[in-house]
């Protein structure tokens, strides 16, 4: 909800600012998502140095960034499958290298890593089909900084991920008998 | 299966490998209260069959014998979640009581969707040419003897 806000306020400040640049030099929403990707890469780069503050910094950019290519896609009707799958596919590999980076430096275990990173893959594999995401990823990372354990945020993200993958297979299903009792078909 | 095979095979299991606390209750819970997940589908049940909560009194209780009740949360797709679950709590009793709760239920001649959503692919189960009530009076009555050993033993 905070984060919400933030992002949100920041939209309104620096949508605009996008759009002339669209309108100017030809900026898609496409290249705001590698421009983020690029910025959560270096603060992946941060986390490896333990500059964690700087890290998180750059994290909620690539955040925001990442709400902003959305929005500009929705606003200017530039939104495409393929920049869908992109920024989906960027979200994915930068949470993945933040949680690596984490362990590499010692902050959290390998085996909570791999469980959040196994429990983000499932909810993205049915997202598309249920619709649903609890969104519990990158913004608790902030909680583990605050409460100065990434092993309890990353165990966060995974039992949020975990339960969001459960009730996603639930609402499939649902949808699945709904459409099947509506057409008299049996499953 | 019935729930009341799901209770035996699941009280047995326990019995063998010695569960107690927190075990105990994850035994129980995917052993035999994952059944619950049935009750999702009741609504879209009641109303495929136009049937309201209000006519309770006056009207009965559909009754379509091949309905599919069962969801996903207890298909063999589950263990994509159940695994890593294990794993996360330390204890793999959740996958050998969700397998035994699985092989029982694969013995009931119910179509079943292992794989859905990521595939279509259905099945009856095994030893689908046989009555499922001479199937589960078999099982039930194997249980209760089992479990009659093992508690006189």
């Amino acid at each position: 909800m905070y984060f919400n806000n933030i992002n949100r306020r920041v939209e309104r400040f620096i949508s605009p600012m996008l759009e002339l640049l669209h309108k100017k030099c030809g900026l898609t929403p496409n290249a705001v998502s590698i421009i983020g990707f690029g910025i959560g890469t270096i603060s992946v780069g941060f986390v490896l140095f333990k500059k964690i503050e700087l890290a998180l910094l750059l994290l909620l950019l690539t955040i925001i960034l990442d709400g902003l290519d959305g929005t500009l896609a929705r606003k200017l009707n530039l939104q495409t499958k393929l920049g869908e799958k992109l920024e989906l596919f960027f979200d994915r590999i930068n949470e993945i290298m933040w949680f690596l980076a984490l362990v590499f430096i010692g902050l959290a275990s390998f085996k909570i890593a791999i469980l959040a990173i196994v429990a983000i893959l499932l909810i993205t594999s049915v997202r598309e089909k249920s619709k649903f995401d609890p969104g519990f990823k990158r913004t608790i990372l902030f909680i583990g900084y605050l409460i100065h354990n990434f092993e309890i945020a990353l165990a966060l993200i995974f039992i949020a991920n975990l339960a969001g993958f459960v009730a996603s297979l639930v609402v499939i299903d649902y949808k699945h008998q709904k459409v099947a009792d509506n057409n008299g078909i049996k499953i | 299966m019935t729930i009341v095979t799901h209770i035996l095979t699941t009280t047995i299991g326990a019995e063998v490998l010695h569960l107690s606390g927190l075990n105990l209750f994850w035994a129980y819970c995917f052993g035999v209260l994952v059944d619950l997940d049935h009750l999702i589908k009741i609504p879209l049940y009641f109303k495929k069959h136009n049937f309201n909560l209000v006519k309770l009194t006056k009207a009965r209780i559909p009754n379509e014998k091949y309905y599919h009740w069962r969801t996903s949360l207890q298909e063999p797709v589950a263990l994509l979640w159940i695994l890593p679950f294990c794993f996360f709590i330390n204890s793999f009793v959740p996958f050998y009581f969700f397998m035994l709760h699985l092989f029982f239920d694969y013995f009931v001649s119910y179509k079943k969707l292992p794989f859905y959503p990521f595939s279509n692919f259905s099945t009856k189960g095994f030893l689908a040419h046989m009555p499922d009530e001479l199937k589960e009076t078999v099982t039930i009555i194997a249980t209760i003897c089992i479990l009659i050993i093992l508690i006189a033993g």
